[in-house]
């Protein structure tokens, strides 16, 4: 496979183009998870292994476009690469899902993977999720830079789909420089090529939050990681703010209450009003029948 | 320390032999001449220790047994002053019940000194099966805030209780419902005594200024503060003075 042709990166500026993404849909999130997890979706959740390395379940893609794209990425043997268009909501959040979808159709076999993931959503969202294995730090960190750099640019100009596709070519070079590392066994990472060289200012654009860089250390995706991606944190924080600036002084005052009305009482002591000679008590008059009469 | 008179409004005294309203207390009765010798001479035999709970005719069952002990705990612990006994009694004819609580709560021996002086506290609940009566007596350092009305006022409120569902559970109920209404009893109480005392107090300075050696005498008798406040955590440092 050529540097400068590589069919994953190419389908980024095809589906780009073709697809009418909505303005919200301009994220691109580079996932550069090298461990995909091995998640706990349901079978139902998780599509099987496709004859095709296209799925279109909202049916964007005319015929001819996904038989051309099918076509590109059936020739792509060392990077097994899928574009997925996904209809309705996700089960989980879309990185954790490409992740998963990718190492069940992959498997450990290859070196690198890549997938293409369009979540039809209320807020549509493009990922590219390149799985990678046996990669080292210096490699990953390389990578990280390159998607990096693709995804400042996408944000800060998202019609240029043109500077994608030169940037694409720049990181299919290095995937395909890694694929051939990943199969020679060669240990030391390649410095990216001629298209890093042609936009240094770029590259150095740093790592930020929206690249996960910290796939290594996350190991199985736990349940917890499941449950979490589903809840929404932000109104749980207002809830738990409410509930603590509302409720817990009502608690406390009940509290307080509470203790207040169940304090041990001590009548006032004074001198016995002493009659009859009795010692200890005078008598009294209160009694009452416990019958009808 | 204070008479009840210059700290709490004066309950009225009842005679325990003709139930007649006095207003001062006396050691016999204008009315009927009852005394306590002749109180005495009517019950002429030693009465049992006073106990949380006599049934000296077995007539409870263990269940009831623990439901009014727990109940008269749970009235104890909320007035750690206020000892409790309940007697189920089959007095005979021509007995009074108020009569004859008035001659056990006197006459039954203490047990020690301390029981001697939580005895001024003590609330006995007679219960007499013949007559279907229910009774309650007080001791001296109650008689202030449970007076006579106070506790008839109370028996006449859980009287359906009593009626339907019988003595015992009457009885749970009465001693329920008086250990709700003892703080708004314990307040008033403190209420009238820091009213009295700030009175007194105040009467004490301006005698002060006028003349030093009354002031002094006054200052004297002064209480700094009640009793019951600077000793909440013991009973033994009730005061001995009355028992003595």
């Amino acid at each position: 496979m050529k540097a400068h042709c590589h069919p994953a990166i190419i389908l980024i500026a095809i589906v780009a183009g073709n697809i009418p993404l909505s303005a919200k849909a301009k994220t691109i999130v580079l996932d550069l998870d090298v461990t995909p997890p091995a998640g706990k979706l349901s079978v139902t959740q998780i599509p099987k292994k496709p004859t095709a390395f296209v799925i279109d379940e909202p049916a964007m893609l005319s015929s001819p476009q996904k038989a051309e794209i099918d076509s590109l990425l059936s020739k792509a043997n060392d990077v097994p690469t899928y574009v997925v268009l996904k209809k309705g909501k996700l089960p989980v959040t879309a990185t954790l899902y490409g992740n998963e979808l990718l190492s069940r159709w992959t498997g450990k076999a290859k070196g690198y993977s890549a997938m293409i993931l369009l979540t039809n959503s209320s807020i549509p969202e493009l990922f590219i999720i390149i799985a990678g294995r046996r990669i080292d730090d210096p490699t990953r960190n390389d990578l990280l830079q390159l998607g990096t750099a693709a995804l400042s640019l996408v944000n800060g100009s998202p019609a240029q789909f043109s500077e994608i596709i030169r940037l694409a070519e720049g990181l299919s070079g290095a995937l395909n420089t890694f694929s051939q590392i990943s199969d020679h066994n060669a240990s030391p990472p390649v410095k990216v090529s001629g298209s890093q060289n042609r936009e240094p200012a770029t590259y150095s654009v740093p790592v930020t939050g929206t690249i996960q860089s910290t796939p290594n250390k996350r190991g199985k995706t736990s349940q917890w990681d499941l449950l979490s991606s589903r809840l929404d944190w932000p109104l749980i924080q207002k809830l738990i703010i409410y509930l603590s600036a509302v409720i817990l002084p009502l608690i406390t005052v009940l509290i307080l209450r509470r203790t207040r009305r169940h304090r041990p009482l001590f009548f006032p002591i004074h001198k016995p009003r002493h009659r009859f000679n009795a010692p200890y008590s005078g008598g009294s008059n209160a009694q009452i029948k416990y019958v009808n009469d | 320390m204070f008479d009840p008179e210059d700290i709490f409004s004066p309950g009225r005294f009842h005679c325990p032999g003709c139930h007649a309203t006095l207003n001062k207390p006396s050691n016999r009765c204008p009315h009927c001449g009852f005394t306590a010798e002749k109180c005495i001479a009517r019950f002429p035999f030693e009465p049992p220790p006073l106990r949380r709970l006599m049934d000296p005719d077995k007539s409870l069952q263990t269940y009831q047994k623990k439901r009014l002990s727990k109940s008269i705990a749970r009235l104890e612990k909320a007035s750690p002053q206020i000892t409790v006994s309940f007697c189920s009694l089959y007095l005979p004819d021509g007995v009074d019940g108020r009569q004859f609580g008035y001659w056990l709560l006197n006459r039954c021996k203490p047990e020690s000194g301390l029981d001697a002086k939580n005895r001024l506290h003590h609330l006995l609940i007679l219960v007499d099966r013949n007559h279907k009566t229910v009774s309650t007596s007080v001791g001296y350092g109650l008689d202030c805030f449970l007076d006579d009305m106070t506790l008839h006022q109370t028996l006449q409120r859980c009287r359906e209780p009593f009626i339907h569902k019988g003595f015992v559970e009457g009885s749970i109920h009465w001693i329920d419902h008086i250990r709700k209404e003892l703080p708004s009893i314990h307040e008033k109480a403190q209420a009238d005594w820091k009213h009295r005392y700030k009175k007194r107090h105040l009467r004490g300075k301006r005698l002060d200024t006028a003349d030093p050696k009354k002031a002094q005498q006054i200052g004297r008798i002064s209480t700094p503060r009640p009793r019951s406040l600077a000793s909440n955590s013991s009973k033994q440092q009730l005061d001995n003075k009355v028992h003595a």
